[in-house]
């Protein structure tokens, strides 16, 4: 054997054991995620939320929604949150300097004036230019804070300095919530007993094609676009699959940022978000979990699988293709910072399963399968290939993918089943078994692009161009 | 390169057929659920206008023992109608939460003459604990009192969501008596069901006094203690004042949180003093409900204190100092006036902020 020989040899080998693993930890998550959706399930069949909804001894909540150049949809996003079923809650509509009325539209549409506050700056961000409040009665849970433009973290760090409540649930105003989302939210909180529990995560599920009427969801449908059909697909997997388990098994690194609670004090005390990442979502939630573990407190990170939150994904390969690149760069900047945790037992489960998870299968993976076509297509050059042996491993890895995207699909009818037509199953399951030769490399290859841009040092959010739910041009906050 | 003497290529192919067989029994699966899920509800469609009709006719009539009842064939008591009961009973059951009085009433009657308790009885006796919790609260939301004796041991069962709703249940059936289950209970009471069971008694009419509060604010349970407070402060039992008292040297925080609120609630002219002596050893949490609190019950005596706080205090501290110093009335709201003209920053603002909160 030729040391070139060895060399191939042995990344063949490595490409093997990688994915027999990531297989296995494919099928802990699907076992795990069975019980802990039917555990849920079970646990809140007659759940009676309205209880907390009215009580005077329900947790106050602050939702925290930043806005940047939204003045088309913020006044109808708004009412639509203000409508929200719970008595302690306060709304903070964070302006994040916009360049068109967004500000303006909120004060004419709410009423609102220009108040003397007091700004504790617990958490460094750019300058407050004002904050905003109204007398009408009917909106007085509403506070809208105006502030130069700093990006999403830094919106969200203002939102935190002047929310006046224990718990704040983070979203992107331009997500259509449901009616009970915080009820619902907010019960992981008030249930915790040994362990303090410091943050909750909810689904997020994608609204295109769906029908909204007033602020809500009234028709869900699959989407018609093939891009969002398979984010549709991707969003099953990843929510009611992988982040149930990783819940269960209390490994969770990731809530979404566009709906995720947290304890104020602990995202105070551990900073906040950080506005030098792209991925802030993710950053804030293990920043808070390393906080926990190196404080030594016992804590936990929740979960809840019922769809609350309907958001609307690209359906452009080309904004997909930004979003992308932005959550490689998230994820490659988050695990950077705390790289310190990578198999470090100190850390639990977090340090030596969860992390290394996230670092070999979330955040390498795009490498690995993208070096291992270039070395393939070498091999293929040098004559190297067996291939029966490769059309085995090819059959194998793609067989166990569709599985696995199956699985999810038949996860979703027997629990949530929002899609409830054959036609829609049938589209998603022919989704499914596009995705290895069409969204699959498409994602590879944003992620690789992502990889690029990292070692370039781009700190582009990437303008994500949205068409709105009725007809509303929105942009997120670019550099 | 031969990979094959170190992977077994038969190996992978029976995966694959593995693999390809899973794959199109989960699709077949998927659908036939699918179709089972649309027959279901194709049933609950056509069983809730049955229902709704039949309901319609006998909710608001005055229903007694001499009543003949008419039952619809698909709620006749047969094995082929276990679905269609179940739902009866459902339904049954949120139509009782909208309603009051005799349609109440007759929610309760109609359940009892469909025998519908038997289904609520065979969930309770499961021995799956999701069953068995649904029975039990099927059986207290029917109010099936005859029933409490079984279902009280249960209040402290290892099991937690059998165990929330079997106390509930006991206060459903015995109303502030039935919270004689924390004289036993050993397990916790999550803050969920703390609400839960305030909210539940919070329409009854409470008894002048709580025999067992003593013992409950005794508990080893901390738990216990916690709600017992919490019932302290709501209905004022100014007799285990001096029991809260202690509670406030508690080794739980969270026990010396409820107590600082228990005491407030209760009013006793005391009561600032000793949570402004607690102050400095509290965690910063119960600093802050410390200073909550006295917003309600300072008065020109706790001015010192307050404004000591007011000057040492980091911003939120000082925020919570100030609302409590303004409240204490006009001289209150000097001093905060003059601290912002002595130096500004940040007291300047926080005497805006305040002043601009009381004039909203």
């Amino acid at each position: 054997m030729s040391i070139a020989e060895f060399f191939i040899y042995l990344f063949a080998f490595g490409i093997f054991l990688y994915s027999v693993t990531l297989v296995s930890f494919y099928i802990l998550i699907g076992f795990n995620s069975i019980g802990a959706t039917r555990k849920y399930l079970h646990k809140n069949d007659f759940t009676d939320y309205r209880i907390l909804a009215a009580s005077p001894h329900a947790p106050t909540v602050s939702i925290l929604a930043p806005a940047y150049n939204e003045g088309a949809t913020i006044v109808d996003n708004v009412r639509s949150l203000l409508s929200l079923y719970y008595n302690r809650l306060e709304l903070v509509v964070i302006n994040d300097g916009s360049k068109d009325d967004s500000l303006q539209r909120l004060i004419d549409a709410y009423e609102l004036e220009k108040v003397d506050f007091y700004v504790n700056s617990r958490i460094p961000t750019k300058e407050v230019r004002g904050v905003y409040k109204t007398k009408h009665p009917a909106y007085n849970k509403l506070v809208v804070v105006d502030k130069e433009n700093g990006g999403k973290a830094d919106a969200l760090n203002v939102g935190i300095n002047i929310a006046s409540n224990d718990y704040i649930i983070c979203i992107d105003a331009d997500c259509i919530l449901e009616q009970d989302a915080i009820l619902k939210m907010v019960k992981p909180f008030m249930e915790e007993q040994d362990a303090k529990v410091i943050a909750s995560g909810g689904v997020i599920r994608i609204a295109n094609s769906c029908e909204v009427t007033d602020g809500r969801i009234t028709k869900v449908q699959l989407p018609e676009n093939y891009w969002a059909c398979m984010q549709a697909l991707e969003y099953i997997r990843a929510f009611l699959l992988g982040r149930m388990a990783w819940a269960r098994l209390d490994g969770l690194l990731l809530i979404s940022g566009a709906f995720g609670a947290f304890d104020k004090e602990i995202a105070i005390q551990c900073g906040g978000y950080n506005v030098h990442t792209v991925g802030e979502d993710m950053e804030l939630v293990v920043r808070m979990r390393r906080y926990m573990c190196e404080l030594g407190v016992p804590y936990k990170v929740t979960y809840i699988p019922d769809p609350l939150c309907w958001t609307e994904a690209p359906d452009s390969a080309k904004i997909l293709m930004r979003q992308r690149n932005r959550w490689t760069r998230g994820t490659i900047e988050t695990l950077r910072l705390h790289k310190t945790m990578f198999l470090n037992p100190r850390y639990d489960l977090l340090g030596v399963v969860s992390y290394p998870y996230w670092f070999f299968f979330e955040m390498m993976a795009p490498l690995v399968e993208f070096i291992g076509l270039v070395v393939f297509f070498i091999m293929v050059f040098m004559g190297m290939i067996n291939w029966h042996m490769f059309i085995i491993f090819l059959v194998f890895i793609i067989l166990f993918g569709y599985v696995n995207s199956i699985f999810a699909i038949y996860m979703e009818v027997t629990s949530y089943n929002q899609y409830n037509k054959r036609k829609e199953i049938r589209r998603l399951v022919l989704a499914a078994l596009s995705e290895p030769f069409l969204f699959h490399p498409f994602v590879v290859w944003s992620a690789i692009r992502g990889y690029i841009d990292y070692f370039r040092k781009s700190k582009n959010w990437g303008e994500m161009t949205r068409k709105g739910f009725s007809k509303r041009p929105e942009t997120k906050p670019a550099e | 390169m031969n990979n094959q003497q170190y992977i077994d290529p038969e190996a992978l192919i029976i995966f694959i057929y593995i693999f390809g067989g899973l794959m199109v029994c989960m699709i077949l699966l998927t659908f036939i659920f699918l179709r089972a899920r649309k027959k279901k509800w194709m049933i609950k469609k056509q069983l809730d206008e049955i229902f709704d009709n039949w309901l319609g006719e006998w909710i608001l009539e005055d229903l007694n023992e001499d009543t003949q009842l008419s039952i619809p064939p698909t709620l006749v008591d047969t094995p082929g109608n276990a679905y269609s009961r179940q739902y009866a009973v459902d339904q049954l059951i949120n139509t009782k939460k909208n309603l009051i009085g005799i349609a109440g009433q007759n929610t309760v009657w109609l359940y009892e003459k469909l025998g519908l308790k038997k289904i609520s009885l065979d969930n309770f006796h499961s021995r799956q604990w999701f069953l068995k919790a649904k029975g039990i609260y099927e059986l207290y939301m029917m109010e099936q009192k005859d029933m409490q004796d079984e279902l009280f041991p249960y209040t402290n069962s290892s099991n937690e969501y059998v165990r929330t709703e079997a106390q509930t249940a006991i206060l459903a059936f015995e109303g502030f008596e039935g919270l004689r289950f924390f004289n036993t209970l050993t397990h916790p009471i999550t803050n969920w069901q703390q609400i839960k069971l305030m909210e539940q008694l919070r329409p009854l009419d409470p008894p002048g006094i709580f025999e067992d509060m003593p013992n409950w604010l005794q508990s080893s349970n901390p738990m216990v203690v916690q709600f017992a407070l919490k019932l302290a402060g709501e209905y004022q039992q100014f007799q285990v004042l001096d029991c809260v008292y202690k509670c406030l040297g508690s080794e739980h925080p969270a026990i010396r949180e409820q107590a600082i609120i228990a005491l407030v609630r209760m009013g006793d002219e005391t009561s600032a003093s000793a949570i402004i002596e607690r102050y400095n050893n509290e965690t910063k949490n119960n600093k802050q409900t410390i200073l909550r609190s006295l917003y309600h019950v300072a008065s020109t005596n706790e001015l010192p204190f307050l404004l000591e706080v007011y000057e040492t205090g980091d911003g939120d501290t000082k925020l919570l100092a100030a609302r409590a110093i303004a409240h204490i009335g006009p001289a209150g709201m000097e001093r905060l006036a003059a601290k912002g003209q002595e130096q500004p920053e940040p007291y300047e603002q926080i005497y805006l902020h305040i002043k601009s909160e009381i004039a909203r």
